[in-house]
């Protein structure tokens, strides 16, 4: 009985995947008490990931066929979904654990708002990467994205981070008007709004099909603070409590990443949208990696330094997508990997430590040896120093670029590298090296609960990097089916 | 007809993104946003986009007006003001009592 209960979960996991933090979000939010509305969003949280991390062993280890069930919603999830959504999903349940010390997610008036809207934001990303329709691709991210503002909203007291949630708001609203004139661009040019008939579309109008296509990405580009359109993360994160950075910076992020690499790598195999589109998708990666590092060496707040670095590795991950190959797309997967642990190694690390601006860094690695070394490992990841994860991203984009001939893009990479040893090395100096002058912020009763976290993310940026065998196959398998060979 | 409505349409989203990301006052930012939703379903009802896209479209386009309207009013509480400047002065010297404390 229980056997045949286990093979209807595994045919309707990606719903499952979906509803799991949907379904807790609902029942958090019917939770008056701060502690239970948490505990009910990290097991939901947690059976998310259990079913999507079992869905991704199945599709991309096992090679076995997604499955493609009429769920009444429109799911056909695609190698590039299915790595996605257990990435997303893993990152959603850490983000929730160590949210716990947020203050919204401590009051007893907010907590069960924030932890479903986190749950929300979650459930939201997960849906676009597995939606087999873009209108339901669109309506899930900004589902996803007005949940995440709303978290924002929620954390930092006085009205702290208002001004930062309303950049946020409008700069995806921008994102999500260019995203729907992309739309009928596409439907004007194919016909078709299905995600896999990007593809397959014997396009009217190539030219108006390669716009839609770019309309479409800019306004995720947007939502992934890819320098130069991200103007809205350094307010957003400045005074964004750990819960919302975690959701924001590392799943918001990693999740519109994940699209644009799920989009492009759909609309890569038509000759007339690839060529433009590889154009737009390399100049912003590197401007972005210019721009983003040079905010970065400016920073002086922890998170908006994080933030930072997250946009210029993005421009990375951007860099990989826009090579249009299969080694590309799976160079792209595992640099998103690496800079959603690296993300939350540092924003659970800095929230378990008290780290706020980088003055209160000074000495981490004295009065919380945990944490400091989770920021070490994760400041290490950014760079790309070797047997680290953040490594083998790079190299994956360095293996794919030379193999195409673009040099530039290696020289790219390694002004990030250099770039990121002036920021990243900064934290590694002022953790250990520092003592302490300024008082930190008080930690709440569950900063250890928020180690936890952290000391795993260092574990797998470590783990991966040493042993990347299980990442590279799932990539490799996650990709292979897409681009165009070189 | 339709070239016309598509040419108005691609022209507010284009006005509505400039006041969107240019405009100091935040009341003309999300009128700006508005004015760029409306812009690009005009312009995909006149390219004969599905009606799911236009729902979608507007959908979107209202609830984000809704919250953005709804932020600007606890900011206008908090700061007494909805110039961005003013705002972002006020986050300003916010940060620098905290540095100093």
């Amino acid at each position: 009985m229980s056997a045949d209960w286990l093979d209807l979960a595994r045919l309707h996991a990606p719903l499952i995947a979906i509803l799991a933090p949907l379904l807790g979000a609902a029942a958090s939010l019917c939770i008056p008490s701060p502690r239970w509305s948490w505990a009910i969003g990290v097991l939901s949280a947690a059976a998310g990931a259990l079913i999507a991390a079992e869905l991704a062993v199945r599709v991309l280890w096992l090679n076995e066929t997604p499955p493609n069930v009429v769920e009444g919603v429109m799911l056909s999830p695609d190698g590039v979904g299915v790595f996605a959504a257990a990435l997303i999903s893993v990152c959603t349940a850490i983000a929730l654990i160590a949210g716990v010390t947020s203050s919204e997610a401590q009051s007893s008036h907010f907590a069960p708002l924030a932890i479903a809207l986190a749950l929300f934001a979650g459930g939201g990303w997960i849906a676009a990467t597995l939606a087999s329709d873009l209108i339901l691709v669109l309506l899930a991210a900004e589902t996803a994205w007005l949940a995440s503002v709303g978290l924002l909203v929620l954390s930092g007291e006085r009205h702290a981070a208002l001004n930062g949630a309303l950049r946020m708001l409008i700069a995806g609203a921008v994102g999500s008007a260019l995203s729907v004139t992309g739309l009928a661009l596409i439907w004007r040019s194919s016909g078709d709004l299905s995600v896999a008939a990007l593809a397959l579309a014997e396009a009217t109008s190539p030219w108006g099909e390669a716009v839609g296509v770019g309309l479409v990405l800019s306004g995720w580009i947007v939502k992934a603070g890819v320098a130069p359109l991200g103007f809205w993360i350094g307010s957003a994160f400045s005074r964004a409590s750990v819960l919302a950075a975690l959701c924001i910076g590392v799943v918001g992020i990693v999740s519109a990443l994940m699209l644009i690499a799920r989009i492009a790598a759909h609309a890569f195999a038509m000759p007339e949208v690839g060529g433009g589109l590889s154009l737009a998708l390399a100049a912003i990666g590197g401007l972005a990696i210019a721009a983003g590092s040079v905010q970065a060496i400016g920073a002086r707040n922890l998170r908006r330094l994080a933030a930072y670095a997250g946009a210029a590795q993005a421009g990375g991950v951007l860099l990989c997508v826009a090579l249009g190959s299969p080694a590309g797309f799976a160079a792209a997967l595992v640099q998103t990997t690496a800079l959603a642990a690296a993300m939350l190694a540092l924003y659970a690390a800095a929230g378990a430590g008290g780290v706020d601006s980088l003055d209160t860094l000074d000495g981490l690695a004295r009065r919380a040896p945990l944490a400091g070394v989770a920021v070490m490992f994760g400041a290490v990841s950014l760079i790309g120093a070797p047997l680290t994860i953040g490594f083998l991203g790079r190299w994956r984009l360095v293996e794919a670029a030379v193999g195409v001939g673009w040099w530039w893009a290696v020289g790219a990479m390694t002004f990030a590298s250099l770039a990121a040893v002036f920021y990243a090395g900064r934290l590694i100096e002022r953790a250990y090296f520092r003592h302490l002058r300024v008082a930190p912020a008080a930690q709440g009763d569950g900063w250890r609960v928020m180690l936890a976290p952290a000391l795993l993310a260092s574990i797998v940026l470590v783990a991966v990097g040493l042993a990347p065998g299980a990442l590279l196959q799932a990539a490799d398998a996650a990709a292979s089916a897409f681009g165009v060979a070189p | 007809m339709s070239d016309a409505a598509y040419i108005v349409g691609a022209l507010m989203l284009v006005a509505g993104v400039v006041g969107a990301w240019m405009s100091a006052n935040l009341i003309k930012r999300l009128v700006g946003v508005a004015v760029a939703h409306i812009g690009a379903i005009l312009a995909a009802a006149a390219v004969g986009a599905p009606q799911a896209l236009l729902i979608a479209g507007a959908a979107i386009g209202l609830a984000t007006v809704a919250v953005g309207a709804a932020i600007a009013v606890r900011l206008q509480e908090a700061h007494g003001t909805v110039e961005a400047g003013d705002i972002d002065a006020v986050d300003r010297d916010a940060d620098a009592k905290e540095k100093a404390t």
